[in-house]
């Protein structure tokens, strides 16, 4: 990341714990503050082991159980600390892979891990991921100089691009020509994010931002007057979007075009919501008013209040 | 100090609390149930919303004092006896109708007063309603869609994907 | 806020005793004094609830056929119970705020507040209603003094509001996007004597009657009796939600509409 003009690593980091019993912790460098990192986190690593999603917990948050991590940022916590995740969980592998060795008295080269299970490949020898977890912690005549028991591992991820999401938003609108009044009456997205792991929170994701972003257009206003006093102290002043300002949405991913460069072949898709809509929601009103004849109108700075539409209307 | 009882979630409860004590204040220090949110403390966001004799009220802007003798009922309350999530609760989880959780108990209990007035309401009704509460996660959608479903109305054809 | 003593009244007269003590003041749902008090904006030493007052408390039909409503009765009563006398103002009622607002706001603390983008002084104005206290019968006329100001006295309670019944009426509220409340609203109610406009969330005085828009809906009341009218931007309020042209223009835009669906 550093050579892309960051200057500095833009890693993130994850420690993988089995423990005895085959349940795993992850601590993560991400923050999950609703974006659902305890559900996709864990899918990413029981799909990789093999093992059910409850046998997982994500520890997020808590500066003295978690490795030094960057954040929740920038649409960045799967792509890059689930990368980092997925990392550990090689480094876990491999190492299942040394003790299912030891266990099943075969080389290492020998042992493929598919489906939860290690097995010598071309045989039916095969030990199960949990059996593997114990043995680590009960470790039974382990060759100690190269076969640390325990099973425990940190990976730090440094992307070596950003992710490049792409997508185009629709936004049909309706404005009461009597008052500037600006009705949303369908909303429309699609984003190609890469796979997706996890649709409906994806889906969540999105309908989020393009509230936020609805509102950042339509009403969300932190204004100052000449003196530099705040006029939208309170929430009698500042806006916010509510139910009826919205529409459902409707949210595609359909197209789906790897990413390249990390393992999970992911993208960011946490703020496309916000960065899509204002523009469409703009771009439609100005739309309907060349429809209507208002050539003359062009622009209108957001946030696009009924006051701000009608004067540009008059003009 | 004044002395208040009230019915919270069907148990009897009382406390000593100053003329300025709210219901929010006196719900989440005096007793303890922390699942009511305070957001704005301005009676605009609708997290603090808590049941009052059966009417939904904004429990940052009323006093504990003055409600003395009321009947109470908290986000806490709303599971079914057996611990199990209630209908509206499941229907959260199902729709995925909370990201970061703020606004839910508050979404919750206002949804539950709106399906006790009106049991199957269209999608208009249910925006109008929640006009009191607001989230900054789910841009509405999956709340509005949880609350059609938990009135038994088929959401497979709202706009997902 | 500050700390304060806590009485609740039983009766209108346990009320005013209350109140007449040292600098009491009246509480009605709370909507807006707890808010008030919250920004120290206000600090009595005693609040007197008046919420569990019976008398104050319903709405009914006296034998003149006005709908009179108790001081203390909330808007979500007001909704449920007027619609089969009075639907005008049970629908403005019922877009006061939000559900959660309206199961404790009252009648009488909105009048009393006087808010100059409040709801129920346009009903209370455009209905040529009478504001009947511990003390007196105040009309409507006489009791609006300009914003946040009413020909209340101090200690004084609004125990009861009686609307005459107009024929036709309606209210159109054009809300403000943050708060909600009116950016403009307008009540047009249709008597036998005549039309009465009432516009609120417009003008720095607060809540007034449009007098032109009166005269020419008595003469023929149709939205098209007000396409001369204009409403001067002089004494309009501007501010981050609307200049005062666009409030002067709300009102005949608000007027018409509350016309048309009146008739
Ligand atoms: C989120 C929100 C949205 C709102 N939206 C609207 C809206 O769209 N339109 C609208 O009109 N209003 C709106 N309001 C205001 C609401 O209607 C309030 O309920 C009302 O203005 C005040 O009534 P209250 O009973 O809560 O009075 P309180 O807040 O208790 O009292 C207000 C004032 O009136 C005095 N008072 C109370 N009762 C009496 C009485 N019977 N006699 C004499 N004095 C009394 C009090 O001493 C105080 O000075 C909104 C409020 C909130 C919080
Ligand atoms: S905390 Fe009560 S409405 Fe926001
Ligand atoms: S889920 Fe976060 S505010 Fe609603």
């Amino acid at each position: 990341m550093g050579q892309l003009g960051s200057r500095v690593g833009l890693y993130d980091a994850a420690t993988v714990r089995v423990s005895a019993t085959g349940t795993i912790q992850v601590m993560t460098g991400a923050h999950s503050h609703g974006q659902g990192h305890e559900t996709v986190f864990a899918q990413v690593v029981a799909d990789k082991l093999g093992i059910a999603e409850a046998a997982v917990e994500i520890v997020h948050g808590d500066t003295s159980k978690i490795p030094f991590g960057m954040g929740s940022y920038g649409s960045r916590s799967l792509a890059v600390c689930g990368s980092a995740m997925d990392r550990a969980l090689d480094k876990i592998i491999a190492k299942g892979k040394k003790i299912a060795a030891h266990m099943l008295e075969a080389a290492e080269g020998d042992i493929t891990f598919e489906n939860g299970s290690f097995s010598v490949t071309g045989t039916d020898k095969a030990k199960s991921f949990g059996e593997i977890a114990f043995s680590a912690y009960v470790p039974h005549n382990y060759p100690l100089e190269t076969l640390e028991p325990g099973l425990e591992e940190t990976a730090f991820y440094d992307p070596n691009n950003f992710t490049y999401p792409a997508g185009a938003y629709l936004c049909e609108v309706e404005i009461d020509p009597d008052t500037g009044k600006v009705t949303i009456c369908s909303f429309t997205c699609a984003d190609d994010f890469g796979n997706v792991m996890n649709p409906m929170v994806v889906e969540g994701q999105v309908h989020g931002g393009v509230a936020q972003g609805i509102g950042q257009a339509l009403v969300e206003h932190t204004a100052y007057d000449e003196n530099g006093q705040l006029l939208t102290a309170s929430y009698m002043d500042y806006a916010m979007p509510r139910a009826d300002d919205l529409p459902f949405y409707q949210v595609d991913h359909s197209c789906v075009t790897p990413c390249s460069h990390n393992p999970l072949g992911v993208k960011g898709c946490g703020e496309a919501g916000a960065i899509g809509s204002p523009p469409a929601v703009v771009n439609a009103v100005i739309d309907a008013l060349h429809r209507a004849g208002m050539d003359h109108v062009d622009h209108i700075d957001m946030p696009l209040t009924p006051a701000r539409v009608w004067a540009a209307m008059q003009a | 100090m004044t002395q208040v009882t009230m019915t919270v979630n069907g148990k009897s409860v009382s406390g000593q609390v100053e003329g300025r004590t709210l219901l929010a204040e006196f719900l989440r220090e005096d007793l303890r149930l922390t699942g009511t949110h305070i957001g704005c403390d301005t009676s605009q966001c609708g997290a603090c919303i808590v049941h009052v004799n059966g009417n939904a009220i904004k429990s940052c802007t009323a006093l504990a004092a003055d409600l003395d003798g009321a009947e109470v009922r908290t986000i806490e309350g709303m599971a079914n006896a057996d611990g199990s999530l209630s209908v509206i609760q499941q229907a959260f989880q199902d729709h995925h109708g909370l990201q970061c959780g703020f606004c839910t108990p508050g979404m919750v209990m206002t949804a539950a007063a709106l399906l006790k007035e009106n049991p199957k309401p269209s999608e208009a009704e249910i925006r109008a309603y929640l006009e009191g509460n607001i989230c900054r996660c789910t841009g509405y959608h999956n709340i509005v869609k949880a609350i059609m479903a938990a009135s038994g109305q088929d959401v497979s054809a709202i706009a997902a994907e | 806020m500050y700390n304060f003593e806590f009485a609740k009244a039983k009766t209108i007269a346990d009320a005013v005793k209350a109140l007449s003590s040292g600098d009491a003041q009246a509480l009605g749902g709370g909507q807006t004094l707890l808010p008030t008090m919250k920004q120290r904006l206000a600090a009595p030493t005693t609040l007197v609830s008046l919420n569990a007052i019976p008398e104050m408390i319903g709405v009914c039909v006296n034998d003149a056929g006005e709908v009179c409503i108790g001081g203390a009765t909330t808007h979500a009563t007001v909704a449920r119970e007027a619609a089969a006398h009075y639907p005008a103002l049970a629908a403005l009622a019922s877009h006061i705020g939000d559900p959660a607002v309206r199961n404790r706001g009252t009648i009488g603390g909105s009048l009393a507040n006087n808010d100059p983008s409040a709801c129920y002084p346009a009903a209370a104005l455009g209905s040529g209603a009478v504001i009947k206290t511990n003390a007196r019968d105040i009309a409507a006329d006489d009791y609006f003094l300009g914003m946040f100001t009413t020909a209340l006295d101090e200690g004084e309670i609004i125990t009861e509001v009686r609307f005459p019944v107009p024929q036709k009426a309606n209210y159109q509220k054009f809300v403000q996007p943050a708060s909600r409340f009116a950016l403009v609203g307008v009540y047009v109610a249709k008597y036998a004597g005549g039309v009465r406009v009432a516009v609120t969330g417009a003008a720095s005085d607060g809540v007034f009657r449009w007098a032109e828009a009166e005269a020419a809906l008595s003469a023929d009341f149709a939205a098209t009796a007000l396409d001369a009218l204009a409403v001067p931007g002089n004494d309009m309020i501007a501010d981050l939600h609307g200049s005062a042209d666009y409030r002067a223009h709300l009102v005949k835009v608000m007027t018409k509409r509350a016309v048309a669906a009146a008739a």
